[in-house]
This record gives C-alpha cells, structure tokens and sequence, in this order.
C-alpha cells in the first residue's frame, strides 16, 4: 500500500509527470476561473513546462499558468 | 418536451462557445459576406451579427468567446446578458447553437449545461471532429445526443463540413425546448433555491420560468449579477444577501456548488460518451513548436523580432501609403481651391473639411498593418503565447503579458495601439494599457524631435561612438517609455488598487492562419475606426481650423504697402519685357518665375499676421504667462495649441508664424528663424535648454486630438480621456517647469 501523499504546490513538479490537483489556495473568483479553463479538484493534470513559467495540459487543452497562480494550486503526483 | 416552435418569422440564432472553438469560422460559414460589425449598446465589446441565406430568415449573433455563463469580463458578462434577454434593445435569441471542441468535451460541456439551463431550444456543433480524431478520441454521438437532450452536430468547421447538418437544424421550426436541469446542487444550497425562486418570480415575473433558476443561481455567487437586481426586484436582492449570510455561517461553499454540481454530472456522462485510444500525455504538434517558440530564451528573442517586424511595418511600410493619402490630400485641396473663388467657405471646405476627412483617413494605413498582424497572431495562435511569454516582465510593472503589443504598436501610433488593446479579456489591464499608451513615443512625434534637436542640441559625440543627437533621440523614447511603466504602477497601484496578481490563460493549439478571415477582420476593424472616431476627429479638425482663420483681421498696412509693393514691379516687369519686344504670355511665365520667391514671402508674412490675431494666436498670448516658466513664449505656446490636431502640426504652424511658408523639419531656414528668434530685451527665444523641455513636453504631453477620439470611442465615455489628458499634460508642465527652472539655475540656460 502507498504512503498517503502530502498536496505540493504545482511548480514543485517537474515537466513530464502528470498530477492530481488536490486543492487552491487562492480567491474565489481566481480559483473559479481556473476550474472554468478545466483546472479543477481531482483533475489529472501533465506539467508540460515548469522553469520561469509554468505549462501543464489538462485533456487537450494547454493552459499557461503565472508562476504565483501555480505556487497557490496544490497536487499529488500521479500513479498514471 | 411537448412544447414545440412554431416560428415563421425571423429567427435569432445566437452562436456561443468557449475561446478557440472555432466559433468565428463556423459564424463566416453560417453568413458569408452577409455580416454587420457594431457594438452593443453602452459597451465597447463588438456586435458581429450577419444573415442566414435561405427561404426562412435566420439572424446570426456571434457572441463573445466565454467559458461559463458566470461573467468574469465584460465579453462574457455580454454572452450571458445577451442570451438572457438582459440587454435593452436585444431580445433573447430563439435559438441558442452551442459550439464545442470535441477533443475537449468535459470543459466545453460546462457552458453547454449553462445554456441548456435557461431554456432556450439548443444546438450542440460538436466541432474539431478531425482533431477530435487525431487525438484518438472516440465520441458516441447518439448516447451523447440522448444524455444531453439537445441536437448534436458533429462538424469540422475548417473544412466545411456537417455545416449543412447544421444550417438545416437552424431552420428547423420543430425544434425542442431543452429538458429540465439534470444536475443537483449540494443539498444546502440546493435547499434554498425554491424560496430565492419564488420571490423572484413575484418581483420579477417576466423572467421566464426555465430562467429563474439560473439567474438565482448567479445572483448567489455573483455580486455584479446581484446589483443587476437593485432596481428590478430589491427584495430577491435582499433575500439573496440573507441567504449567503447564512451559508456563510454555515460554512457551506455556496460558491462552488455550481462547479461541483455540474462537473458531477458531466464527468459521468463524458466517460460514457468518450473513449480513448490513445495514451493520455502525449506530446502534440503544438507542444513540439511551442518549446521553442516559449523557450525561455528563445521565445522572447523570437517574439522581439516578430515585434521588430511589425514596428518597422506599421512605422515604415505604412509611410508610402500615408504620403499618397497626404499629397492625395493636398492635391484635392489644390483642386477644389482652383475650382472655387476665394472666399471664407473655399477655405472651410478645403482647410477645415478636407483636411479633416485626411487626418481621419491618413491613418489607415498603419491601422491595417497593425490589424493584419495582430490577425495573423490570433488566427495562429501565437497572440496568447506572446502574452504568456512577457507576462513576466509586464507583471512588474502593473500589467500582464497581453499589453505588450499595444504598447509597442504605440511607438507607431497611440490610435492603433489602443485599438490592439481590445485584445485584453482583463477590463483593468485594457484600461490601463489605453491610458498609457499615448506615453510611448508615436512616429508624429518624430518630426518635432528631429527639428529641435537638430536646431539647438550639439553634433559632437559621446565616447566617439553615439552622436549626442542620437542620444537624445533616443533619450525621448526611452522616457516615454519608462513614464509609460510608472504611469501604469501608479495606476495599478492608486487607482484600481487591491487587484492580485492573475494570469492563467488556454494557449490554443496553432494553426495555420485564414487570410479570408484576416482580411474580413481588418475592414471591420478600419471601419469601425473611419466611423466613430473618425466623426470626433473631423469635428475637432473644423473647429481647430475655425480658431486658426476667426477673427478675420485687416492686414497690418506694412504687409499690405509690401504687398502692393510686390504686385507693382511684378506689373511694372510684365510691361518692361513686352516693351522690349517679349511674348506677352512668355513675359507673364518669366516672371512669375522671377517673382515667384517674392509673391511666397508676402504669402507668408501675411499668414504669419493672421495665424498671431487668430484665436489660436490669441490663446498663444493668453497662454504665455503660464507658459514662459516652461522656457516657451507665445509662439511657441500657439504652436502648441495648433498641435492638438496632430503633433507634427507644430512645425507647419512655427513654419507660418515665423514666416517661412512650406517648411518641413529639415528645413534649414525655420531652424534659421527659431535661432535667431529674441526677447525684446534681447535675449533668445530658443536655447538648448528651451528646445530641450519643449521636447519632454512633447514626450509627456496628450498633444492629439485623435488619440482622445479613439480613447473616447474605446472606453465609452469622456471620463478616461479627460483624466488621461489632464494627467499627461500635468506630467508635461512639471517634467518642463522643472528641466527649464533647475536649468536656469545651474546656468543653463
């Protein structure tokens, strides 16, 4: 049985893997938009780019997140 | 769904869909050429609406591109008022068509299940079926048809095809209202929407019953969707607030409950519609191209010589196009000013009209470059990874990623520039980027820089490398440019203040561009510029004209004996030549040639001394003891009004003031005349440090009337412009006052 993982930030991931968005920690109205563009609570997500900006895809869509929206989005790695 | 539509007449068709659906493609498939381009009204967001050939009349409305029903911008907020009949003068659609990305159901079924809420008889245009399949994406389309409860049209837009399916079921008059919601909110908010129903429909009982459940579901999590309600129904407002208080005690996130309640009955249903062939995660076409064009250093060194690209367009390749329409311009003037006998409506129609209508029309050239390749980065893709690409930087200074090429365009012109800020979905970063656009440095700027630095800045050379010319040049741009950053702190920080720091954006995938598409854009766009701003501009040209020709003045009667004096030997020279036996026509032309220089002085000195009793004149002298703390007398101060109509006018009106007749800004005799222009007392009007804060008033200063036209045209009301105009002329006066005193006193001066 795997450990129960801890919800990182999204830039704590490198590009490659994909993640399970667990949980925001940001404003109603940012976090809304951001489950609008598909970014969402148990979404399996992949982090395409993760330097000074961040990318990630989320079905096929690509969505470029600021660096400070990404620190405040919270995942766990995916066993996919 | 025993109700069925009965609609001979014409039939609204609204088109909705999330942003890079393709919705504009489908929208010129549906219309052909049969479109109309306007603004809704009160708001700056484009109407495009076109008509549907056929036996039946079909009108089309292309909505804003908008993710959800819950407005977060002004595009958005439209999509919903539009398709809830909350707009005066636009009735709700009779039909909403629903465009999807098929290769991503589950997001775009998201603003489907909105639209399906409010009742209104629903088309799904499941688009992109080619991507869909590429993706190894597999859709039932009949279970998706039937779990929806609405048509489902699967099309590829980009290659016209199921477009016929689609306008058949447009037409269609037995077409279905929509089932009733299929989808729970979480029990403690879905406990309170009957009674926030019911007292809305007693206050407000022409929303239609299917509608009510959504409006109280927006007025929940929206306080802009609630203050809609302040004057309609005060009492649901009230009711609404009552509720959310107490959710809030307990602690229920009422505000989710929307997402959650649809995403839990979409999920389902999307992963019994789609089947995946292939593995999630890799690698498309797109992301390939895109680690280099958003390489870290890379794309923005790809990006700077894309910008390069377009500036030197708009700057350079417009130009040959914008002398044909000024010497066009002139020459019709020249015409017209033969034609007719001289009198005060010879010089309305010619000074006031025709020039007006060129300064509107001089600028289209640079405004359809600008739009060519802003359509070119849209239509590919490209726009959303420059924004991403210099969010970044722009993040530093107030502003995001999207500002970055309407500033730039500004270098051009501030009138393009603020146009380009329509690409915004931020209102506050489009406000803002408009209000700091006029700072950076716009090629009308160019002439006035050019004829004062090379008048009174020296030749020599720093480090034997940069001329100090050069340097000034580039002194001027660059603190346009960096007030332009302050200005945009300063706002973002006083002005809209408490706004965090967002950015999350789709980057569609790229593809190639539709030049059709493109250049339909472009008319539309210079259209609606010709139009609008077009009126103010040519209204402000005839009341400038009108203060530079009133009050008609008698001549000084030095001009006029010098006149007579001119006129005499031009007779007295005619008669000579035909006495000595020359061709009496050849003794005219030979004169006129001799004399020509001559007839040009009195020219000018007579326009001269009308230009100083003018009103503009008048306000020149007015303005002078404000002024001359700047280092500026009155003509300088004259010149300045004259250049509202457009900056480089400046030179043309020194040009006349001083007497010169036809000068440009490398006419060696202004530059002459300013120099040698003194002070009763002696002293000279122009120094290097006059010249110097004439120039950083010119860098500062809202010297165009078209620029306050567009901005006008641009936010709706007269309030922006009047503060961008009083703000930059106050950064004007300062920034000279200080140059020019801090000067005088280090004995600069």
């Amino acid at each position: 049985m795997s450990p129960i993982q801890v919800p990182r930030p999204l830039t704590s991931f490198s590009a490659g893997v994909m993640v399970h968005l667990a949980f925001f920690s940001l404003g109603v109205a940012e976090s809304q938009r951001l489950r609008e563009l598909g970014v969402r609570e148990g979404n399996l997500i992949h982090v395409l780019k993760n330097d000074d900006t961040f990318v990630c895809a989320v079905e096929s869509s690509r969505i470029a997140l600021r660096k400070e929206v990404a620190m405040n989005v919270f995942a766990t790695l995916s066993a996919v | 769904m025993t109700e069925v539509l009965s609609h001979i007449a014409p039939r609204r068709v609204a088109l909705i869909g999330n942003p890079n659906v393709g919705k504009t493609t489908v929208f010129n498939l549906l219309t052909g050429l049969r479109q109309k381009v306007g603004n809704y009204p009160g708001v700056t967001v484009e109407k495009k609406t076109g008509r549907m050939a056929g036996d039946l009349p079909v009108e089309i409305i292309d909505l804003p591109g908008s993710y959800s029903l819950s407005p977060k911008s002004m595009d958005e907020r439209i999509a919903y008022d539009v398709l809830s009949g909350h707009l005066a003068g636009e009735p709700p659609p009779d039909v909403v068509v629903c465009i999807v990305d098929a290769s991503n159901l589950e997001r775009n079924l998201y603003l489907v299940s909105q639209v399906i809420d409010l009742g209104i008889p629903t088309i799904v245009a499941l688009n992109m079926m080619d991507a869909a399949e590429s993706a190894g994406l597999s859709i039932d389309l009949a279970v998706l048809n039937e779990r929806l409860g609405v048509p489902v049209i699967p099309i590829t837009a980009s290659r016209n095809e199921g477009i016929g399916k689609l306008k058949y079921e447009i037409r269609r008059t037995d077409l279905a209202f929509p089932p009733e919601r299929a989808w729970q909110l979480m029990p403690a908010v879905e406990v309170e929407m009957p009674a926030l129903i019911e007292v809305l429909s007693k206050e407000a009982p022409k929303v239609p019953v299917r509608q009510r459940f959504i409006e109280v579901l927006q007025c929940l999590t929206s306080d802009s969707m609630l203050d809609y309600w302040t004057t309609w129904a005060p009492g649901f407002q009230r009711e609404v607030q009552q509720v959310r208080k107490k959710l809030e005690a307990q602690k229920v996130p009422f505000q989710q409950a929307e997402v959650i309640g649809r995403y839990g009955w979409i999920s389902p249903l999307v992963a019994g519609v789609v089947s995946r062939k292939k593995e999630v995660g890799s690698a498309s076409v797109s992301d390939r191209i895109d680690r280099v064009l958003t390489h870290r250093i890379f794309g923005p060194l790809l990006f700077a010589l894309l910008l390069l690209l377009i500036f030197q367009a708009v700057f350079s390749w417009a130009t040959p196009a914008m002398d044909v329409i000024e010497e066009g311009v002139v020459g019709l003037g020249a015409l017209i000013r033969g034609a007719l006998p001289t009198n005060m409506l010879t010089d309305l129609v010619v000074d006031g009209i025709i020039a007006g209508v060129g300064n509107v029309v001089v600028f289209l050239p640079q405004i359809l470059l600008l739009f060519f390749f802003l359509g070119l980065m849209e239509d590919t893709g490209y726009m959303a990874r420059s924004a991403f690409i210099m969010d970044r930087l722009m993040s530093r200074v107030g502003l995001g990623g999207g500002s970055v090429v309407p500033l730039l365009s500004s270098f051009a012109c501030a009138i393009p520039g603020i146009m380009a800020a329509r690409t915004l979905a931020n209102p506050k970063d489009r406000l803002i980027t408009i209000m700091v656009a006029p700072l950076m440095s716009c090629s009308a700027r160019l002439p006035v820089y050019t004829l004062f630095i090379a008048a009174f800045l020296p030749t020599g050379k720093v480090l034997g490398l940069i001329t100090f010319q050069g340097l000034a040049m580039f002194s001027m741009y660059l603190l346009g440019t960096v007030m332009a950053f302050i200005a945009s702190l300063v706002l973002k920080k006083v002005v809209f203040k408490g706004e965090s720091s967002f950015f999350a954006m789709e980057l569609p995938p790229y593809r190639l561009p539709r030049f059709k598409q493109i250049f339909w854009r472009m008319i539309d766009r210079s259209k609606a510029f010709v139009i609008r701003a077009g009126k103010i501009i040519f209204g402000m040209s005839i009341i400038l004209w009108a203060l530079a020709r009133f009050p008609s003045t008698d001549l000084d009667p030095a001009i006029v004996s010098a006149r007579l004096e001119v006129e005499t030997t031009y007779s007295n020279s005619v008669d000579r030549l035909v006495q000595e036996g020359v061709d009496p026509v050849l003794a005219v032309q030979q004169t006129d040639e001799a004399m020509h220089s001559d007839f040009k002085q009195i020219e000018a000195l007579e326009a001269g001394y009308r230009i100083e009793h003018s009103f503009i004149g008048m306000l020149g002298h007015s303005l002078e003891p404000v002024m001359r703390p700047l280092g500026f007398d009155w003509k300088i101060s004259a010149g300045i009004v004259s250049a509202f109509a457009a900056r480089e006018v400046i030179i043309s009106a020194l040009a006349t003031i001083y007497s010169v007749g036809d000068a440009d800004e490398n006419s060696p005799l202004l530059r002459e005349k300013l120099k040698a222009d003194t002070y009763p007392n002696g002293d000279p009007v122009y120094t290097p440090l006059v010249a110097v804060s004439l120039l950083v008033f010119f860098v500062l200063a809202l010297q165009c009337m078209s620029t306050l036209a567009i901005a006008k045209r641009e936010t709706n009301t007269w309030k922006w412009p009047a503060v961008m105009w009083l703000y930059m002329t106050g950064l004007a006066y300062l920034f000279s006052l200080a140059i020019y005193q801090g000067g005088t006193a280090l004995g600069w001066g």
